[in-house]
């Protein structure tokens, strides 16, 4: 904007310029009010001899009069007139406002001029920062209105902020307020001398923070946080200045009707539903310490209309004296945490910031002390998925559950007085979203009501081929649909849509952007749900965990419990109980439940499979209590975490625990589920372990009849889970002595499981073996023999030989020969069985008494009964001494040693020991038949 | 730096400025803003719709001087609108500035024609003057924004606005 050039019309004067008369109307002015108002007709009789040129003048002279004040005080004009002139530099020392005097002007603002002032009272000097209106209160209403404000504010007392010590309003109508006077620099110009690095700049704004709270808890926001409101004294002290002041300085218009918008801020440091005239809330502060923050770090000044979070804003060509530190390192030091607590405290939406100054502080205390920050992303898919999680199976019904589905999707684009473009992202997603529901309604031509998995089908199916929606939004709609329909069980379709998304996200937003990766944990865990996991779920697994970034702690956490949950799976159990443990920290300092109890669960199964079933139920303990804050008592959740428990408890030998929990847990199943529930099988399992292990053979299969029927109707015939019971019922019945009807389940297993795993798979080798079990049961020794030499072969062969389960299959072998009487087969086997667990780290306790029964059973066949004596006498020790109590090796030991002092010649001994067996026998529940039967006969030949 | 404006955002114009803030002012009335037109609300409004997340303004001027400018244009075009048709609603009253400066209202479409009248004559021998008063009456900037938009100090922005006012005013009377 340059100086006009002379004027070409208008107001011109007739007359040419005089020497020494201003020409144009602007210096006429101008002129006229340097004068005094009494002097002003005059100068204008000798200097505007142009009538017309005088009338404007005056005309003007009488607005700018109404617009400064109708009764003003004389002092004040000059004030102001020596204010606007822009060579002036004598202060205007001496003018009273108040009962101070002004010393020296310090700066002014939009409304108003700061002096430093002084006034003395009781000959105590006081020096204050005061600050002058420039509008004038007229009214009683705002003069009132003021008087209160400052009251309030006075009350405000904290170390980090400007008291304001007094304010009035004089005679003339001229409102002042006196502040502490704070000598010191700004935030900015401090940080910048001491060149301080981000660590000294972050402890800074902590402080900061600090007084925003306080103020805060005394219901007072601040309005107008700017890097020029914050002065740091010599002592390094912080001092917010104004603070308050802004809501004082503007009269509030609580009249809706002439709604005028006030513009008490900086827009650089508004936040939206500032500038909008919206509510102010302590949350607006946090806004302006956010953008705030982001200057501090970056040393430059925001911009208005800047979204970009701090690492970004730094450049190559930003000036280096500006920035803490070089710009490579210091776009990898904001990167992350630092961008993230920014842009949660710079959040669109007010709920969606920091609940308050104090939070903010608290993150940033967190990242100086490395630890992980709560600023992440939220996710407001979380309430959708608990909704249609409630409505498992569901069918829709009504536009009432249209509507509650909208409401769980907690998109409030209702909110009128917000109209933001993350709720016009969310709002596409909404209307998508309700278009394809009303496609399902009812009324539609449809054979019957649509199922809730039947939409979501469709409405993924849209998604994927509607070219105009954002990548962003596609990305995280289809993520979360692929998500519920895992949940319900649509594993082929969900695996469909998650693949496709990733792929896609990966093309459109790039590998390593948060969204793709969130996109991966789906896809992730619907991948891990089948029951193979090949390597390429392993390398999935890891390779997703080695590009999320050190910031995203949430993604992290889940990522983690899916890897532990492969490592589990594929029987790497240090690494599972690792992981778990990191998930859980990650998700403890998050806050959030949800993914601690999940994370709990992952740790406390990779404890549970390491052996470690104490520190396995604490775990999973504080998830069940989680679970249940979360979603109250009847939910299946719950009861799966009832089910975690008691198997961990039942492994650690805890079976009233156990029972307990798992009929916690069945309760809840009837209550909740339908009868059909695939869930319902695998809680059925858990029951069944323990009664096994009670010994209640008959309840078992009962439980396992039932698990079969719905895992067969849930499931399929040649699914692994129906195997699993089909392996359970044949071991029962072996177990039961009915090796004829062990036979049909037994070979259906195995067939399944062959066809369904890994031919060298474990559970395949285990199948064989109790196959081969039952046909030595029903008399077939040399398929029994062969079928077994299989099961080891496939045992070896495996990818993880389990030594345990081969040495049982040996110990099977030993047994079959002893009982054939071939002990010099036996004892190869046994041989093997010693080798294995030479190998093994922790082999169980009650190995040593099997083998040394074994071997004492041989040597009793080969006459050798002293020797056979002995080592039925450690072992008895042994087992007396261990913790577990054996039955059934108590048996077989007792009846051995009758054996052995029968032959040994004592026949006195012997029928006290056969004795001692049957009783034990007796006392068993589904006493067990090979032992049952060796003990008769015994009992037969000591009656001879 | 990374480019400012986004591959496919076109270049900011006064057409596109204008374009969307009668259709944001449309908008305010039919919502029933209770008869008047909040110009700053409106430009604020204005300024956070186009600087969204997919654009951003290389410099809040540009985007500034066109609202003021389109805002001045959409008074003017109601107030001929209004004479031209004679009939047709309620000449809706606008409120220019805000509050800290009593708001300059214009409750008649002859008032609207003679503040467009006083801003030409003002452009003639003051152009930064009328810019300045543009500015804030139309934009509803403060004085440090203005100063900072225009490139000069507060002073003398506090002297064109005292100026600008008062010549206005007075030419309305």
């Amino acid at each position: 904007m340059n100086v006009p050039p002379a004027p070409a019309g208008g107001n011109a004067s007739a007359s040419g310029p005089e020497m020494g008369s201003p020409s144009d109307l602007r210096e006429c002015f101008e002129a006229v009010l340097r004068c005094d108002p009494d002097a002003r007709a005059a100068w204008l009789d000798a200097h505007c001899t142009n009538a017309g040129r005088r009338r404007t003048i005056e005309r003007m002279l009488e607005a700018d009069a109404r617009y400064a004040g109708q009764t003003i005080d004389r002092s004040f004009e000059i004030l102001l007139d020596r204010i606007g002139d822009d060579s002036g530099d004598d202060p205007p020392i001496g003018t009273r406002i108040g009962p101070f005097v002004l010393l020296e002007r310090l700066g002014e603002g939009g409304s108003s001029i700061v002096f430093r002032a002084q006034r003395t009272q009781d000959d105590v000097v006081q020096q204050v920062a005061l600050k002058v209106l420039r509008h004038h209160l007229y009214t009683h209403d705002e003069r009132r209105r003021f008087r209160d404000e400052r009251r309030a504010l006075g009350q405000l007392r904290h170390a980090g902020i400007a008291r304001l010590i007094e304010g009035g309003i004089t005679d003339a109508g001229t409102p002042y307020i006196a502040l502490e006077l704070v000598q010191g620099e700004t935030l900015m110009a401090h940080a910048h001398r001491h060149c301080l690095d981000i660590g000294g700049r972050l402890r800074l704004f902590v402080d900061v923070c600090r007084a925003v709270e306080a103020a805060h808890r005394a219901l007072i926001v601040h309005r107008d946080l700017k890097p020029s409101n914050v002065l740091v004294g010599a002592d390094g002290e912080v001092k917010l200045l104004d603070f308050g002041i802004a809501k004082l300085l503007h009269r509030e218009n609580g009249d809706e009707a002439t709604h005028t918008h006030q513009r008490a801020m900086t827009p650089a440091y508004a936040a939206p539903e500032q500038l909008r005239g919206g509510q102010i809330t302590t949350a607006t502060d946090v806004y302006a310490l956010g953008i705030l923050l982001c200057e501090l770090v970056t040393g430059q000044r925001r911009s208005v209309g800047d979204t970009h979070t701090p690492s970004s804003q730094i450049g190559d060509t930003t000036a280096p004296g500006l920035l803490p530190a070089p710009p490579a390192r210091m776009r990898r030091l904001l990167r992350g945490d630092l961008d993230n607590i920014v842009l949660q405290a710079t959040a669109e939406e007010p709920e969606r910031r920091y609940a308050s100054a104090g939070a903010l502080a608290d993150d940033i205390e967190r990242h100086l002390a490395h630890a992980p920050v709560a600023a992440h992303p939220p996710s407001r898919w979380y309430r959708a998925r608990k909704f249609v999680a409630r409505h498992q199976g569901g069918v829709l019904t009504t536009a009432a559950f249209v509507a509650a589905i909208l409401a769980a999707l907690g998109v409030a684009v209702w909110q009128a007085h917000v109209a933001r473009a993350e709720a016009r992202r969310a709002g596409a997603m909404r209307d998508f979203m309700v278009s394809s529901f009303r496609e399902a309604e009812p009324g539609s031509p449809r054979a019957g009501p649509p199922r809730i998995t039947e939409v979501v089908e469709a409405a993924a199916a849209r998604a994927r081929a509607e070219a105009t929606m954002h990548p962003g939004v596609r990305t995280e709609l289809l993520g979360e649909l692929g998500a519920v329909l895992r949940a319900q069980g649509r594993l082929d379709a969900a695996r469909d849509i998650l693949q496709w998304n990733y792929e896609q996200s990966q093309r459109d937003l790039g590998a390593n952007d948060r969204l793709t990766l969130a996109a991966g944990l789906e896809l992730l865990r619907a991948l891990a749900l089948t029951n193979d996991y090949d390597d390429r779920v392993r390398g999935f697994a890891d390779d997703l965990l080695a590009r999320l970034p050190p910031g995203e702690t949430g993604l992290r956490s889940e990522t983690l419990v899916m890897s532990s949950a492969i490592a589990a799976r594929e029987r790497q159990f240090e690494r599972a109980a690792r992981e778990g443990q990191e998930a859980v920290a990650l998700a403890r300092s998050l806050g959030d439940s949800q993914l601690l109890s999940n994370a709990l669960n992952a740790y406390g199964q990779a404890l549970f499979l390491d052996g470690d079933a104490q520190a396995a139920a604490t775990a999973s303990e504080e998830s069940l209590a989680l679970t249940q804050a979360r979603v109250g008592t009847r939910h299946v959740s719950v009861s799966t975490a009832h089910v975690n428990l008691s198997r961990i408890y039942r492994r650690a030998g805890n079976l009233p625990a156990a029972e307990r929990h798992i009929q916690a847990a069945l309760d809840i199943d009837d209550a909740v589920l339908p009868p059909d529930d695939w869930r319902r099988a695998l809680h059925l399992n858990a029951k069944v372990m323990i009664l096994r292990q009670q010994r209640e053979f008959a309840l078992a299969l009962d439980a396992l009849a039932e698990s079969l029927r719905i895992n067969r109707l849930a499931l399929g015939d040649e699914h692994p889970y129906v195997a699993n019971d089909l392996l359970n019922i044949g071991t029962l019945r072996l177990r039961l002595g009915d090796f004829q009807g062990a036979m049909a389940p037994l070979r259906e297993s195995l067939d399944v499981l062959e066809a369904a795993k890994d031919p060298n798979h474990i559970q395949v080798g285990i199948a064989r073996g109790a196959y081969g079990e039952a046909l030595a049961g029903v008399g077939d020794a040399e398929s029994a023999e062969s079928e077994m030499h299989r099961a080891l072969a496939t045992l070896e062969a495996g990818p993880k030989p389990d030594p345990h389960e081969q040495a049982l299959i040996w110990e099977c072998l030993a047994r079959l020969r002893l009982d054939r009487r071939e002990p010099a087969t036996a004892l190869p086997a046994i041989a093997e069985i010693d080798r294995l667990l030479a190998g093994m780290a922790k082999p169980k306790p009650y190995w040593d008494g099997r083998t040394a029964a074994l071997r004492a059973h041989a040597l009793i066949l080969q006459d050798k009964s002293p020797a056979a004596f002995e080592l039925l006498e450690r072992a008895a020790a042994t087992l007396r001494a261990s913790a577990d109590k054996d039955v059934e090796l108590d048996i077989e030991i007792q009846l051995l040693r009758a054996r052995a002092a029968q032959l040994g010649g004592e026949h006195e001994a012997a029928p006290g020991f056969t004795a001692q067996a049957l009783d034990a026998i007796a006392a068993l529940r589904h006493p067990p038949v090979r032992l049952s039967a060796m003990a008769h006969a015994l009992r037969a030949t000591q009656r001879d | 730096m990374s480019d400012p404006t986004s591959d496919d955002a076109p270049p900011l114009s006064f057409e596109a400025v204008y374009d969307r803030l009668k259709k944001l002012a449309h908008r305010q009335l039919g919502r029933g803003a209770r008869g008047t037109l909040d110009t700053t609300a409106l430009v604020h409004e204005l300024y956070l719709r186009m600087g969204d997340a997919d654009r951003r303004f290389e410099r809040s001027a540009q985007f500034y001087f066109y609202a003021a400018r389109a805002m001045r244009h959409l008074l003017i075009n109601r107030a001929r609108d209004r004479k031209r048709l004679k009939a047709g609603g309620d000449w809706v009253r606008v409120t220019l500035g805000d509050a800290a400066e009593a708001a300059l209202a214009v409750e008649s479409a002859d008032k609207a024609f003679a503040i467009e009248e006083a801003l030409a004559q003002m452009e003639a021998s003051e152009p930064r003057a009328a810019r300045v008063f543009e500015l804030r009456y139309f934009a509803g900037l403060g004085a440090d924004e203005i100063a900072e938009l225009v490139g000069v100090t507060r002073r003398t922005i506090d002297r064109d606005w005292r100026y600008a006012r008062a010549f206005l005013l007075a030419a309305i009377q």
